[in-house]
């Protein structure tokens, strides 16, 4: 029915002969989604924060490319989130839909497996949720990705807590076994090792588990001053709830990422304070954006009234992807992929999402990693310094009411 | 080899289809061709499988098991800088080597528990997968050397490679069908002891088709693994697919040299169409969908009289009789 009736709405503008003024093409995006599947609610993130940016550049008129007011549009298919599906998607958007420009597939695995296709073609690709080096580790010219590696995370941590807890010596790390929450940890307890911390306890746990108190008693014995656990937002849900069960505490206590999110604190209510946290973006660390929404905090603004909740690291770093595609077409003036592709690995991008500068390997190599802190209920940003919300508060409430 | 000239006529429309194929990758586009590679591909899985599943009657749910490692032998074996081909003939054989070990202790199960025996190697290989970072990447996976060349002929490569895949795979089945092999196969699928009692050696026809159905499955994973040129264990050990490979065969037609085939791109047509146009619910609908078609076509498309679909008949009371269908 559908194709009828564009079909029908096509003949009609042939009929009364649109004008070629009215008719400057849309440019479009193509864009693979997980949007069922395993994948499907981070896939439905990745397009909210696609949709920001297309309706936020489309709002002020398009782009300027050639002399000509382009609109985009955001071409997109379900890739069910399997990664072989993801190619074919990909396969399809720069042959039957002859798209200029990608959106990478959600995740690392899936955005290296499309890459290497896009890569094929010359098409660039911009990846809004793929953290992991070994993704970029083959200098694609095409792919660029938002999110700048897991090891600035953590040294930016270490840094910190260096700094700000120099007390601390021993830290504990328990981490989920996947392969974020792997990666994270890995990198947690290098950079701790490099500045010097004791680490007293590095294990993994699988995932689905729900009792933890082996792992607990184990760190508990070994007193240490800095526990690290990294995991999915309801296991450290379950984590915290248990450390308090057994009397666990520690001067500091990081998990990641779940305290960004509003769920963490709502669940474990009193628990979660003084809990520290780090992100790859988070609307309080107000950067300024002169090319669409102006601030973090406006764009966090647009994006509760479209979606009625807060954005997080993941819609704000999609819609970054295809801000920077955005901004580096208007500049090029061209949709010319050699052009883009120039301008994108030269820039640093401002935006709302803070700079983003594609390195050597198409990273984002800007290191503007948060360190964060939840204090009486509000998520506070501690480091980077020009950022800062509040200061480090030592200890956790050793148990809940 | 028994060869009639009904199934000497069912060959050859079988070999015709897999040529037209083939010709048709010179006029098809690269998205055609990604999709006709991955059919290609599930094919394969679903001959591997048809050998165990359909004519031994063992319900297999290690087809992606043998899938991963033939995928992970290729990713390992070419980041030695071999040559592809030699990776992808080490994919075989690790999968007929991994198979003859498995196959040696899990085929003494039978029924549910020979099927939670072989789902528990898929779990247990991606946990491998997963761990052992210094072969396997870990979690965060491994890169392949990309094979070089335009879109058009990497396109057009991989699925003629994938077709000759699927071609070997028919072809085997084929063998199988009509020789002592297959027959053996059959007795075991309708009373293993029987077929004990009468001279079949059981355990090294169960043994030999758990092997062939690996090599044939991991060799798939090996040029799967190629084209993606990047794998990681919840890609090559996917437990949907292991559970998807069986259903499609049952929708083909188990234990027939076409129902795989045909089985396979039912499946993926039935699954794209439901997919568009019940973007919410598709889970769910495909579901009762097969559930559907296995009830009333217990046979699949292959082994039903159609004339008598209506009256459902019953899968059991065929396979009683000599099977002259293919």
């Amino acid at each position: 029915m559908n194709r009828f009736k564009s079909a029908l709405a096509a003949s009609l503008c042939i009929a009364i002969g649109a004008s070629p003024a009215l008719a400057a093409e849309t440019l479009k995006i193509g864009a693979p989604l997980a949007l069922t599947g395993r994948l499907a609610d981070a896939g439905q993130k990745s397009k909210q924060g696609y949709d920001m940016c297309v309706e936020a550049v489309n709002e002020k008129g398009g782009l300027e490319v050639g002399g000509e007011k382009r609109m985009l549009e955001l071409v997109t298919y379900d890739y069910q989130s399997e990664t072989n599906k993801a190619i074919e998607i990909v396969q399809r958007l720069v042959n039957v839909d002859k798209v200029p420009f990608l959106l990478s597939p959600y995740g690392s695995g899936d955005t290296k497996a499309a890459g290497v296709v896009a890569e094929r073609y010359g098409v660039p690709m911009v990846a809004a949720a793929a953290a992991t080096p070994s993704v970029f580790d083959q200098k694609f010219k095409n792919l660029f990705g938002i999110l700048f590696p897991n090891k600035m995370i953590t040294e930016a941590e270490v840094a910190y807590y260096k700094q700000h807890a120099p007390d601390a010596k021993k830290v504990a790390v328990l981490a989920l076994n996947s392969l974020y929450p792997k990666g994270i940890a890995a990198d947690l307890a290098a950079s701790a090792k490099d500045a010097g911390y004791d680490v007293v306890f590095d294990q993994i746990y699988s995932p689905n588990t729900t009792d933890f108190s082996n792992a607990l008693t184990q760190i508990k014995s070994l007193e240490p001053d800095w526990i690290y656990a990294t995991g999915y937002t309801e296991d450290l849900i379950l984590i915290r709830r248990q450390m308090a069960d057994l009397g666990l505490s520690a001067p500091i206590v990081t998990m990641t990422a779940g305290p960004a999110y509003p769920e963490f604190a709502s669940n474990v209510q009193q628990l979660a304070d003084n809990v520290t946290t780090n992100s790859w973006w988070h609307q309080n660390a107000n950067y300024k954006d002169d090319f669409i929404f102006g601030t973090s905090q406006a764009y966090n603004e647009a994006f509760n009234k479209r979606f009625g909740r807060d954005a997080t690291y993941l819609e704000a770093a999609a819609t970054a992807s295809c801000e920077t595609l955005a901004i580096a077409v208007a500049e090029a003036n061209s949709t010319d992929g050699d052009a883009v592709r120039k301008i994108m690995h030269e820039k640093t991008f401002q935006t709302f999402y803070g700079p983003i500068h594609f390195g050597e390997t198409g990273q984002n190599d800007y290191n503007a990693a948060l360190v964060m802190q939840i204090q009486d209920g509000e998520l506070l940003v501690l480091a980077p310094e020009e950022l800062k919300q509040g200061a480090l508060k030592i200890g956790v409430p050793p148990a809940g009411n | 080899m028994i060869l009639d000239r009904t199934f000497l006529l069912k060959i050859a429309v079988g070999l015709a289809l897999f040529a037209l194929a083939a010709f048709s990758a010179f006029s098809l586009d690269n998205y055609q061709l990604q999709v006709g590679t991955s059919l290609a591909m599930l094919a394969v899985l679903c001959y591997a499988w048809n050998l165990v599943g359909g004519y031994m009657g063992y319900p297999s749910l290690a087809t992606i098991t043998f899938f991963g490692i033939g995928a992970y032998t290729d990713g390992i074996v070419q980041n030695l800088d071999q040559a592809i081909g030699v990776a992808w003939l080490a994919a075989a054989i690790a999968g007929a080597a991994i198979a003859l070990l498995l196959g040696a202790a899990l085929l003494r199960l039978k029924g549910h528990y020979f099927a939670i025996g072989t789902i528990a190697t898929l779990e247990v290989a991606r946990e491998i997968a997963n761990n052992w970072d210094a072969l396997t990447g870990g979690a965060i996976g491994l890169n392949i050397p990309i094979q070089m060349g335009s879109p058009e002929f990497v396109g057009r490569f991989f699925f003629l490679v994938m077709l000759a895949l699927a071609v070997a795979a028919f072809l085997v089945t084929v063998v199988v069908d009509r020789t002592r092999f297959g027959f053996g196969l059959r007795c075991i699928r309708q009373n293993e002891q029987a077929a004990s009692m009468v001279g079949i050696d059981v355990v090294r026809y169960k043994v030999a088709a758990f092997v062939l159905s690996g090599a044939l499955s991991a060799a798939a994973g090996g040029v799967y693994a190629s084209m993606v040129a990047y794998i990681e264990p919840k890609d090559a050990f996917n437990l949907v697919k292991t559970i998807e490979i069986p259903v499609m065969v049952m929708l083909g037609g188990m234990g027939t040299i076409f129902g795989p085939l045909i089985g396979s791109a039912f499946y993926v047509v039935l699954n794209e169409f439901v997919w568009a146009n019940f973007i919410n619910w598709h889970s769910g609908i495909l579901g009762l969908i097969i559930v559907g078609v296995i009830y009333f076509l217990p046979g699949g498309v292959l082994g039903t009289r159609w004339p008598s679909a209506k009256g459902r008949m019953p899968m059991r009371a065929r396979a009683a009789q000599p099977r002259t269908t293919a």
